[in-house]
C-alpha cells in the first residue's frame, strides 16, 4: 500500500466533495438546474467543465504510450481534434449556443427531437448514446485501475471507489457540482501533466547520463519525429476523423454548449479551453516523446503496451510525485465520467413523462452501476474503446449540423431522412465492430477509406438526398399553388 | 474578411493538417511536423477567434 497516494487521494476527495457542496447554494433543484445549470455558468466554469470533460484519462495514460509507440504522428492526431474543436466552437457550436437559449434544451437528443419536429428521432438519439457511452464510461473506470493499482488497490476497490466518486459529485448539486469540480480538477490535470513533463525532462533524462538533444538526435534516427509505419494516411483518417466531430457527437461536450451565461461567458470560454487544450497536449505529447527517446536509447525499456508506459514511469518516480499525477489522472477520469453519466441521463429524462429529480437521480445510478459492470467484465484499450464511441457517434454530425443551418425540420421527408441517416451509420459502425472486433474495426480499410469515413460519407448522402427530396417536393407544391384555378 | 472566406479559410487549415505530412512533407525526420502541426493550430485557433468575435 502506497501511503503517498491514499493521502493525496484522500485529500482530493475532500477538497473535491466541499466545493461540490459550495456549489449547492447557486442549485435551485429544478432539472434544468440538474442537468444544464438553468445557462448561468461564467467564463471560468463554462471553460473548465468543458476542458476537463473533453480530455480524459487517455490524454495522460493512452496519449503518452500512444506518442512513446508511434511518435509524432499522435501530435497531428490530438491538435486536429483541438483545432477542429475550435473551429466548431466558433461557428456551430455558437448557434447550438444561442438556440439552447430558445428552446432551454436540457439534452442533445431533445435538441435534435426539436430542430427536426420529430419525438422518435429525439429517442433513438437517445438510444444511440446510451448503446455508444456505456462502454466509454466503463473505459474510463477501467482507466483508473491502474493508477489506484499504483497506490496498491485492488480492481475491485478501484472501481468501486471511481463509481462512488463519480456518483456522489453528480447527487450533490448536478451540473453545478459537476462544473465546479470539473474546474477544480481541470487545474489538477494540467498541474499534473506540467509535474510529469519537468520530471521527465529536468530529472529523468539527465538522471540516464543523457541530454534532450541526445534524445532529440535519437528520435530523428527511429524516425519518430516524422510518420511511422502505424500512421499510414488510411490510419490518421481513421483517428482523426471522429475525433474531428467530437464536439457535434458526443453528448457530454454538446450539453456544456447550453451552460454558459451570456455571449461573453461563451466567447471568452471558447478562448480560455483553446489555450487549455494546447498546453496540454504540447504537454502531454512532449512526455511521450521524451519516453520514446530514452527508450530508442536503450534508458527505458522498449515495446511497452501503451497504456504501460505512464503506470512504468509513475514507477520510476519520487512516491509523492508519482501520486500526484495518478490522482490527476484520476481527476481527469472522474471529470469526463461523470459528465457522460450527466449528458446521457439527460437524453433519457428528457423523453419521460415523469420528469423529476428523483428520477434523474435513480437514472445517474443505474447508468454508473451499468458501467462499473461493464468495467468489471470489459476488455480493450483506452484508446480503440473511446474512439470506436465517437464513430458510432459520427452519424450525428451531419444531422446537427443540417438541422441547426437549416431548423426547423418539419417535413416527414426530412424526419425519415435523419432517422434513416442515424440507424443506418450507427449500423454500419456496429456491424463491422460485431464482426471484426472494435479493435480491427476502428482501422480497417474497406475500398480504400477507413470505417469512419464510411460512415459519415454514407450518413450525410442519405441526409443530403432527403434535404435535395424536400426541396424538390416543395417546389412542386409551390408549383402547384400558384398555377391559375380553372 | 467576410464570414465566407473565414469559413473556408478554417476548412483549409484543417485540411492542412492531412495534407502537410502526407503531400508536403511526406519524409520529414526532423521538427517539421511538429512545427508544421502546432503552426496550423495556432492559425485555425486564430481565425476561429477572429470569427467568434465577429458575431453577435
Amino acid at each position: 500500500m502506497r501511503v503517498e497516494l491514499l493521502v493525496l487521494l484522500v485529500v482530493h476527495i475532500a477538497v473535491g466533495t466541499t466545493l461540490a457542496l459550495l456549489s449547492r447554494r447557486y442549485f435551485t433543484k429544478s432539472l434544468r438546474d440538474y442537468y444544464t445549470a438553468s445557462s448561468r455558468l461564467g467564463v471560468l466554469l463554462s471553460a473548465g467543465t468543458y476542458a476537463a470533460t473533453t480530455y480524459s484519462a487517455f490524454m495522460m495514460v493512452g496519449l503518452v504510450g500512444m506518442t512513446y509507440a508511434t511518435g509524432i504522428g499522435a501530435l497531428g492526431f490530438e491538435l486536429l481534434y483541438l483545432a477542429a474543436t475550435v473551429v466548431i466552437l466558433s461557428t456551430i457550436g455558437y448557434e447550438i449556443w444561442r438556440l439552447a437559449r430558445r428552446y432551454q434544451w436540457l439534452a442533445p437528443s431533445q435538441m435534435l427531437g426539436d430542430l427536426y419536429n420529430s419525438r422518435v428521432l429525439a429517442v433513438a438519439t437517445a438510444l444511440v448514446y446510451l448503446f455508444a457511452m456505456v462502454p466509454y464510461l466503463a473505459a474510463q473506470i477501467r482507466g483508473l485501475e491502474a493508477m489506484f493499482s499504483y497506490g496498491g488497490l485492488g480492481s475491485l476497490e478501484a472501481i468501486l471507489i471511481s463509481a462512488t466518486l463519480v456518483y456522489s459529485w453528480i447527487f450533490i448539486a448536478g451540473m453545478w457540482s459537476v462544473a465546479l469540480t470539473d474546474t477544480y480538477q481541470g487545474f489538477l490535470m494540467l498541474s499534473g501533466g506540467l509535474a510529469y513533463l519537468i520530471w521527465a525532462l529536468f530529472y529523468l533524462v539527465p538522471a540516464r547520463g543523457l541530454t534532450l538533444s541526445d534524445v532529440f538526435t535519437e528520435l530523428s534516427k527511429t524516425g519518430h519525429l516524422g510518420l511511422t509505419g502505424f500512421w499510414s494516411l488510411s490510419t490518421f483518417i481513421a483517428y482523426t476523423l471522429p475525433w474531428a466531430f467530437f464536439a457535434i457527437t458526443n453528448p457530454q461536450v454538446v450539453i456544456r454548449l447550453y451552460v454558459p451565461r451570456d455571449e461573453e461567458a461563451y466567447k471568452k470560454g471558447v478562448v480560455a479551453f483553446y489555450i487549455y487544450g494546447f498546453l496540454y497536449t504540447l504537454i502531454v505529447v512532449l512526455v511521450g516523446l521524451v519516453a520514446a527517446g530514452l527508450a530508442a536509447t536503450g534508458a527505458l525499456p522498449r515495446g511497452l503496451g501503451w497504456d504501460s508506459v505512464t503506470p512504468y514511469l509513475l514507477g520510476l518516480m519520487h512516491p509523492l510525485l508519482g501520486s500526484l499525477i495518478a490522482v490527476s489522472v484520476i481527476a481527469a477520469a472522474v471529470s469526463t465520467a461523470n459528465s457522460i453519466v450527466l449528458a446521457v441521463s439527460s437524453s433519457l429524462v428528457s423523453l419521460s413523462e415523469k420528469k423529476s429529480l428523483a428520477v434523474a437521480r435513480a437514472v445517474d445510478a443505474t447508468l454508473v452501476v451499468a458501467a462499473m459492470l461493464v468495467a468489471m467484465l470489459g476488455t480493450g484499450f483506452i484508446v480503440e474503446l473511446s474512439v470506436l464511441t465517437s464513430v458510432i457517434l459520427l452519424p450525428l454530425a451531419p444531422i446537427t449540423v443540417l438541422g441547426v443551418y437549416r431548423q426547423p425540420r418539419t417535413s416527414t421527408v426530412m424526419k425519415r431522412s435523419a432517422l434513416a441517416s442515424l440507424v443506418v451509420g450507427v449500423g454500419l459502425a456496429t456491424y463491422y465492430a460485431t464482426v471484426l472486433g472494435p479493435r480491427r474495426a476502428f482501422r480497417e480499410v474497406v475500398a480504400g477509406l477507413p470505417l469512419s469515413a464510411w460512415v459519415l460519407l454514407v450518413s450525410t448522402l442519405i441526409l443530403v438526398a432527403g434535404h435535395l427530396a424536400e426541396s424538390k417536393l416543395a417546389g412542386s407544391r409551390g408549383a402547384l399553388r400558384a398555377r391559375p384555378p380553372g | 474578411m467576410n464570414r465566407l472566406a473565414l469559413r473556408l479559410l478554417q476548412v483549409a487549415l484543417l485540411l492542412c493538417f492531412y495534407v502537410v505530412p502526407y503531400a508536403a512533407l511526406p519524409g520529414a525526420r526532423g521538427l517539421e511536423l511538429f512545427t508544421a502541426w502546432t503552426a496550423l493550430t495556432l492559425l485555425a485557433g486564430a481565425v476561429s477567434i477572429i470569427e467568434l468575435w465577429r458575431r453577435r
